[in-house]
């Protein structure tokens, strides 16, 4: 929109209402750019301002934010992405879930920075996008269909093959907790439980088209600067591993670290792994390598069964923590079976990570003989049952017998169980755990703990000592820092490389660039990089410190808001498993973790509240969020 | 002469040819001279994977003198008998039986 105040902004958002059945169009507001950028920072602000504690997430008045980045579709390496943001039904605080592919970008060629929707529709409909036209359609015919079958049914309706959809599953009409949002085409916004709240407002899916243009403030300098990124990009060392296996090319190597979870956390390797890992899948399985949009580095795979008992299940994007929650977690080497649980579980539209991960948990119940047949309705969970995990993931997502309570999500499962079944629930703040284990890499024990959406690794993504990237650390930090940085078992400045990180990763994740391109994986594109991209896109001033107060910004408001829930220091905690059990595994073999240390250090250096770690007025005031100081009574 | 296994991982698989071998070495060899010996057996692509010039940054374990004073990459990452070997920590001497797993750099999830 030409009389926005900055270029690569649409410059405009859609509202809509789906109790009302209305939909608006409404300005950007030239201030939420100036602060908050786009994408997550855009859906932070928005469920601060709008979503208070007393709203039930699967109720009308949840609000979800579609929002790509302001990067977003232009000549940005990586820039893909699209957050999805809402109060969770799994954790109840804020939750987000990121996504690559093609949709996000799409949104950006129909001329709109975000979607906010609101409301419960008297029946199921989806949200049609061409352009600056968008209407509510039926979708009662496409409500009980998996994702797949109604992502070509709306293609076919709209007789476009072209369209980009975000599309529910039964799972999330079913309101599974931690059902997902597919994403043209197999990827996932899985995270949180978001497709339960579109599901809740009976809202099936959405699907875009255009085919407008992204303006740009200086041209040739966003074109230098791109160009730049892309040659940078395909000359990191790391890039050649990750380019040609994806995600899947670390596994052996998480194996090794004893930082694969395994049996439920109980193991950090896997003793089958050689069979699950990137050589078998790609011998198995491998069709060709493919690329989100504007990626150079082209993680995503396309992969097929060529026989056996699943021969022809076809998917993309098989990652590592799929291999990890439907493989070694749960104790099952059968390489076969896990694809057809990742194809499953992308049908029925069910976060393959918490899915797994839930399954674990019973498991090992099952093992612990808390559970018996009278509790699962005559199942019995033997680790790595191929079948009973196949049966298990359609009846969680139907909300059928034993599944209903284990799509609830490990706490509230565990809560509803009962003797002494807590102790087996591997989460944090009732999100859970996912491929890491703090007692093989100290960083990630403390990004689990205080990552705003609950157990996750992508919002610091300490990469930097995953196996050691001295040449990274000293580029990024200083050699002041080294040895310690870079080596996983060491606690000595994590605390800042986890700060850090969550504050370039709000500003990755406002931008709409991927984290397991330059950003993180290959630690390539930093904070002075990001800030001349935005610079030369938008013509908004932005020098680096600028950009690193607007990432400080959204991570302290996102704690805010949890703190708002009643989040405190007394939640920033791992399962008793990882301080009380000795990891069996690997490079860790005798390792607990204590995050406490780690954690006093955290509060410090991000000035918050050391007994509620809570952000402090000052902290607050200096950010330019004094609006939470009144609301969380800090004065 | 002592004996070790190698065992080789993802991209290091493909240019070494084989997924894990055992080779012989004369006593007191240390790691970075038996990854030379490594290099010496599978030819220049592999050597330009395990070793960087003295210009990039990395490791402070030299090998070969100063004929070719290449050096261990810093992008490689070496376990010693299921322990991570420190950067810092490279001139460690190779003992009989001893088993190293070779990646090469790569994270992520």
């Amino acid at each position: 929109m030409a009389s926005f105040m900055y270029q690569g902004y649409a410059g405009k958002g859609l509202y809509v209402d789906l109790t009302r059945g209305t939909v608006e169009s409404r300005p950007l507001d030239c201030e939420l750019a100036e602060e908050y950028l786009g994408g997550n920072g855009f859906g932070t602000r928005l469920l601060w301002d709008q979503v208070g504690p007393s709203v039930d997430p699967l109720s009308a008045d949840n609000l979800l934010v579609f929002a790509p980045g302001v990067l977003t579709g232009t000549a940005m390496p990586t820039s893909s992405r699209l957050e999805v943001i809402a109060k969770s039904p799994l954790t109840g605080i804020y939750g987000d879930a990121n996504s690559g592919g093609f949709l996000g970008p799409e949104l950006k060629f129909a001329g709109w920075d975000l979607i906010v929707i609101r409301g419960l529709a008297p029946h199921p409909v989806y949200l049609a996008i061409q352009d600056g036209r968008a209407e509510l359609r039926d979708a009662s015919h496409l409500w009980g269909l998996t994702t797949s079958q109604a992502e070509e049914a709306i293609r076919r309706e709209q007789r476009d093959p072209a369209v980009k959809t975000a599309v529910i599953g039964p799972a999330g009409e079913h309101l599974v907790r931690y059902a997902g949002i597919q994403v043209t085409s197999q990827r996932s916004a899985a995270r949180c439980g978001l497709g339960a709240v579109m599901g809740s407002k009976h809202l099936k899916a959405i699907a875009v088209r255009g085919h407008g243009p992204i303006r740009v403030a200086k041209a040739a300098r966003f074109q230098e600067i791109t160009a730049g990124f892309h040659r940078r990009t395909r000359a990191n060392a790391i890039y050649p591993a990750v380019s040609a296996h994806g995600t899947p090319g670390i596994t052996a190597l998480m194996d090794a670290l004893g930082r694969f979870p395994t049996k439920n956390s109980q193991r950090g390797a896997f003793p089958e792994v050689h069979r699950i890992a990137a050589p078998a899948l790609e011998a198995r399985a491998m069709v060709r390598h493919l690329a989100c949009f504007g990626c150079a580095v082209g993680c995503d795979k396309l992969h097929s069964l060529p026989d056996g008992p699943y021969a022809g299940t076809t998917l993309r994007s098989v990652e590592y923590e799929t291999l990890c929650a439907l493989g070694g977690g749960i104790w099952n080497p059968d390489l076969d079976a896990i694809l057809a649980a990742n194809r499953l579980c992308d049908d029925l539209g069910l976060d393959t990570i918490s899915a797994g991960r839930t399954l674990s948990f019973a498991m090992e119940l099952w093992e612990e003989e808390i559970l018996n047949l009278d509790d699962t309705g005559g199942l019995a969970l033997r680790w790595g049952d191929v079948a009973t995990t196949l049966r298990l993931l359609k009846m969680i997502a139907y909300r059928q017998g034993f599944g209903d309570l284990l799509a609830e999500g490990v706490r509230r499962a565990a809560q509803t169980i009962g003797r002494g079944a807590e102790r087996y629930a591997m989460h944090v703040k009732g999100l859970e755990i996912p491929g890491q284990d703090g007692r093989a890499q100290r960083s990630m024990g403390l990004a689990h703990v205080t990552s705003s959406r609950g157990a996750d690794h992508l919002k610091a993504f300490p990469t930097i000592d995953e196996t050691g990237y001295p040449d990274e650390a000293r580029r990024r930090y200083g050699e002041q820092y080294l040895p310690e940085l870079a080596m996983p078992l060491e606690t000595k400045h994590k605390a800042m490389l986890v700060k850090d990180g969550e504050e370039f990763g709000a500003v990755v994740d406002s931008v709409g660039i991927c984290k397991s391109g330059g950003s993180f994986v290959l630690a390539e594109i930093y904070w002075p990089d990001v800030a001349a991209a935005v610079e030369a896109l938008t013509g908004m001033d932005m020098p680096v410190e600028r950009l690193k107060r607007i990432g400080e910004r959204i991570y302290n408001l996102q704690r805010c808001y949890n703190a708002w829930h009643g989040i405190t220091r007394a939640d920033d905690v791992l399962p008793r498993r990882f301080a009380e059990e000795p990891s069996p595994s690997g490079n860790a073999r005798g390792q607990v973790i204590d995050v406490e240390p780690m954690l006093a250090e955290y509060y410090a250096l991000r000035s918050w509240d050391p007994e509620r770690g809570w952000p402090t007025p000052k902290k607050l005031r200096e950010l330019g969020l004094a609006d939470a100081i009144a609301r969380l009574k800090l004065e | 002469m002592i004996q070790i296994t190698v065992r080789y991982h993802n991209l290091l698989r493909q240019t070494a040819g084989v997924e894990q071998e055992t080779i012989a070495l004369p006593e007191g060899m240390s790691l970075p001279q038996a990854l030379d010996h490594v290099a010496e057996r599978h030819g220049p692509a592999l050597r330009q994977v395990l070793f960087a010039p003295p210009d990039v940054q990395c490791a402070p374990s030299g090998v070969r003198g100063e004929k070719q004073p290449w050096r261990v990459s810093s992008h490689l990452v070496i376990f010693r008998n299921g322990q991570l070997v420190p950067q810092d920590q490279r001139d460690v001497i190779m003992a009989d039986g001893d088993e190293l797993k070779l990646f090469l750099m790569i994270s992520g999830g």
